[in-house]
């Protein structure tokens, strides 16, 4: 049998220490573990990083994340989050023509999330009025991006157990057993889809955005009539898939990185 | 098969990179690196141009590597550059004999206040359309020949060459000192204070006031027009175009009518306003610069304006402050508020550019209660910037005769949905970007792509245009007024040297 990860130890020595008592500087956490300042400088950083742990502006001690303490579903700004992912977002609007979207769900206790929030949103290469849907609500059970959301992210279970699905078109599902189905499926197959649910003649494809460690933290969908996005028999387009793919990946590296 | 793509490169004031373009004016693929900052002494900035030639020639494979393409799939070269930085290189070695003195350079500064505060300034500006100040080429120029006079002595003798960056690079790519082509762009020249903005040529009498050799200059050449073809990594592949950045950003934004209008967002901000075929004199504190000029001889001008704190206020607000942790984040502290709670901020740090143009000038916040929270302090700051680009843009329409129909924008700052929807209430025209946000790049690719037929025509590039976002105005002309109120009476108190 494998030994334990030494690092994960320690990191979970660390937040028990933060748990018990706020606002402890480096020296308290290392001299508290009897390990050097830059082994423990090294994992809270990594804390700091996946939103574990906050650094006090003043004095510079470190807390637990509320985000952490409250199970909400973000560490990252919700503006911050579209000016790192905007080129990656911008150039799959480019690629596919499409309209594109970057959606989250709100900073706030799970039971109380009943839509997603968009993060960031490209018209599509079509001549007709749009706007800009930047901060405007989605309903999670109808959209694409929604169905991901509920599939992936780490307050998903706990958001669907208390939704209740409002019907957008004939076709949004309600019913919440056919909801869980469908958040089900989306899973197994690994991205989303809105079949004329949330608006009609308008159809969604969605894949899930990662950040630290394989969290879920965003959708990113494209959306188009339904013969621009889905196949004859109602099936996500395959090119369209690879491309939200590839371009989840560059917003997943971009949401990661420490300078951009 | 015939070149799927143009390679641009654009040679800015932190980095180098290349970026490859497909037919559709997509970016493909791209290869950066930064160079070194050189600050010898305070207010002097230095480059080192053999290590910006050297990043070029790395940054090229990075590009192609990328995309998994050849250099037989390159079309064309453009080269975009940052503007007015120059080096002196021997002709026949092609070693520089000084570091590139930087744009941001103030060590002609006192040499330059000088000339601007002689009451035959006005000269310079009717010559060249730019008043005498020290991020212009002539005057950091005129002070290294003076300070190594040597180099003048060498540089009569016919040793020695000059150029800005765009130059120093085609001289390179095309051979350096075996067969290298020494030109430089109208946009480019543009920013020297040495060109004649009317006839595009070196202008005698700029040269003798300045004590600048004509044997060290480049030939001026059209931005759009096959200059040579490139040696080493891209053998055989036209270089097609030169622009500098701003101008390069214009045409990428395919602002190619008169009266149309870009403003890139970035530490400060800069608008370019095409003006059409005719030179636009400005009354309003504009800068006249040429657009472009294509192979057939055809050429915009353009008026330009800039704000020297836009992107630089919220890093202020981040760093100096310490209200945000990033600077994305102050349009959640902004959207904790409706409103400025009558909060306004003049961000003068180190006076006001366009169209005030005072360099003492001080920073002003005004209208403070103990109702202003850190909220309405964001919001003011954002508001800066949407009235900084409004008094630029005032003044541009002034000068043009004609009002603004719609702006287009790039750069960072334009992921701020906030500031967007600012600066379309204030302007009260629509404010429309691109999918593409790299338009200094792009517009280099297109000048080169056309040059060489890769794109037959400017109406071709029109339609690659994607919007990505548009925000249409939604303030009442009544808020709109009281704002504007209140922000002149900042300005005042901005230009009022005791505050």
């Amino acid at each position: 049998m494998p030994g334990n990860v030494q690092s994960v130890e320690r990191a979970a020595a660390i937040i028990r220490l933060l748990s018990a008592h706020d606002g402890r500087q480096l020296g308290d956490l290392s001299s508290a573990l009897g390990l050097s300042k830059s082994t423990v400088h090294g994992i809270v950083r990594t804390l700091v990083q996946v939103g574990f742990v906050e650094q006090e502006a003043a004095g510079g001690g470190y807390r637990l994340a509320q985000s952490v303490l409250a199970n909400r579903p973000m560490a990252m700004d919700v503006n911050e989050i579209r000016a790192r992912a905007t080129n990656w977002v911008d150039a799959l609007a480019a690629r596919t023509r499409l309209a594109t979207r970057l959606v989250v769900l709100p900073d706030r206790a799970a039971h109380e999330i009943d839509a997603g929030i968009i993060s960031h949103h490209v018209f599509s290469a079509a001549k007709t009025p749009q706007h800009v849907e930047i901060g405007e609500s989605v309903n999670l059970a109808a959209t694409a991006e929604g169905k991901v959301l509920l599939a992936f992210a780490a307050v998903g279970p706990s958001v669907l157990e208390g939704l209740q699905p409002e019907a957008a078109t004939s076709r949004t599902l309600t019913d919440v057993d056919r909801v869980r189905a469908e958040v089900d499926l989306t899973r197994s197959r690994g991205y989303g889809i809105d079949d004329e649910e949330s608006a009609v003649r308008t159809a969604g494809l969605a894949v899930p955005v990662r950040s630290h460690g394989g969290l879920v933290v965003a959708a990113l969908g494209v959306r188009g009539t339904p013969d621009q996005v889905l196949t004859a028999r109602h099936d996500a387009s395959v090119q369209l898939v690879t491309l939200l793919a590839e371009a989840a990946r560059g917003t997943s590296h971009a949401l990661m990185a420490e300078r951009w | 098969m015939a070149p799927r793509y143009v390679l641009s490169i654009d040679q800015g004031t932190t980095s180098t990179r290349a970026m490859v373009f497909d037919q559709h004016g997509r970016l493909a693929g791209m290869g950066q690196r930064e160079h070194r900052q050189i600050f010898p002494q305070p207010g002097w900035v230095e480059h080192d141009a053999a290590q910006i030639w050297h990043n070029t020639r790395r940054v090229i494979p990075q590009a192609l590597a990328e995309l998994g393409i050849s250099v037989a799939d390159v079309a064309a070269v453009g080269v975009a550059s940052q503007r007015e930085t120059f080096v002196l290189w021997e002709r026949d070695t092609g070693r520089p004999v000084c570091s590139a003195i930087v744009w941001q350079d103030t060590r002609s500064h006192q040499v330059a206040e000088g000339l601007l505060a002689d009451p035959g300034a006005d000269f310079f500006r009717s010559r060249a359309g730019i008043p005498p100040a020290a991020y212009f080429t002539a005057p950091r120029l005129s002070w290294l020949m003076a300070d190594r006079p040597e180099l003048r002595v060498r540089a009569r003798r016919g040793e020695l060459l000059m150029g800005t960056m765009e130059t120093w690079l085609i001289w390179n790519l095309t051979g350096g000192p075996d067969g290298g082509v020494h030109v430089t762009d109208v946009t480019n020249a543009s920013r020297t204070l040495l060109m004649n903005l009317e006839q595009l040529d070196w202008d005698p009498e700029l040269l003798e006031f300045f004590g600048v050799p004509e044997s060290i200059l480049p030939t001026i050449v059209p931005s759009s027009q096959v200059v040579g073809t490139a040696v080493g990594a891209l053998a055989g592949v036209p270089i097609a175009a030169a622009v500098g950045d701003q101008q390069g950003a214009l045409f990428g934004q395919t602002c190619f009518e008169a009266g149309e209008v870009k403003c890139t967002y970035g530490t400060g901000a800069f608008l370019l306003m095409n003006t059409g075929a005719d030179v636009v004199t400005s009354s309003h504190g504009m800068l006249s610069t040429v657009a472009y000029q294509l192979a057939d001889g055809s050429k915009a001008y353009a008026l330009e304006g800039s704000i020297a704190v836009a992107g630089g206020l919220v890093q202020w607000v981040r760093d100096g402050l310490g209200l945000v942790r990033t600077a994305p984040e102050i349009e959640t502290l902004a959207r904790t508020v409706d409103d400025s709670g009558g909060c306004v901020v003049v961000p003068a740090f180190t006076g006001l550019f366009s169209p005030y143009w005072s360099s003492g000038a001080r920073g002003v916040i005004s209208g403070l209660t103990s109702f202003v929270t850190a909220g309405h302090l964001a919001r003011a700051v954002l508001e800066s910037c949407a009235w900084q680009t409004n008094d630029v843009v005032e003044a541009m329409a002034a000068d043009a005769g004609v009002p603004l129909k719609s702006l287009r924008v790039d750069g960072g700052m334009t992921s701020n949905h906030l500031l967007m929807q600012m600066v379309s209430d204030v302007l009260d025209v629509p404010v429309l970007r691109p999918t593409t946000s790299e338009t200094v790049s792009l517009g280099a690719a297109y000048l080169a792509g056309l040059a060489v037929g890769f794109w037959s025509d400017m109406k071709v590039l029109r339609r690659n245009w994607h919007r990505a976002g548009q925000w249409d105005p939604r303030l009442s002309a009544e808020r709109r007024d009281q704002q504007r109120l209140a922000w002149r009476a900042a300005i005042d108190r901005t230009l009022d040297v005791r505050n």
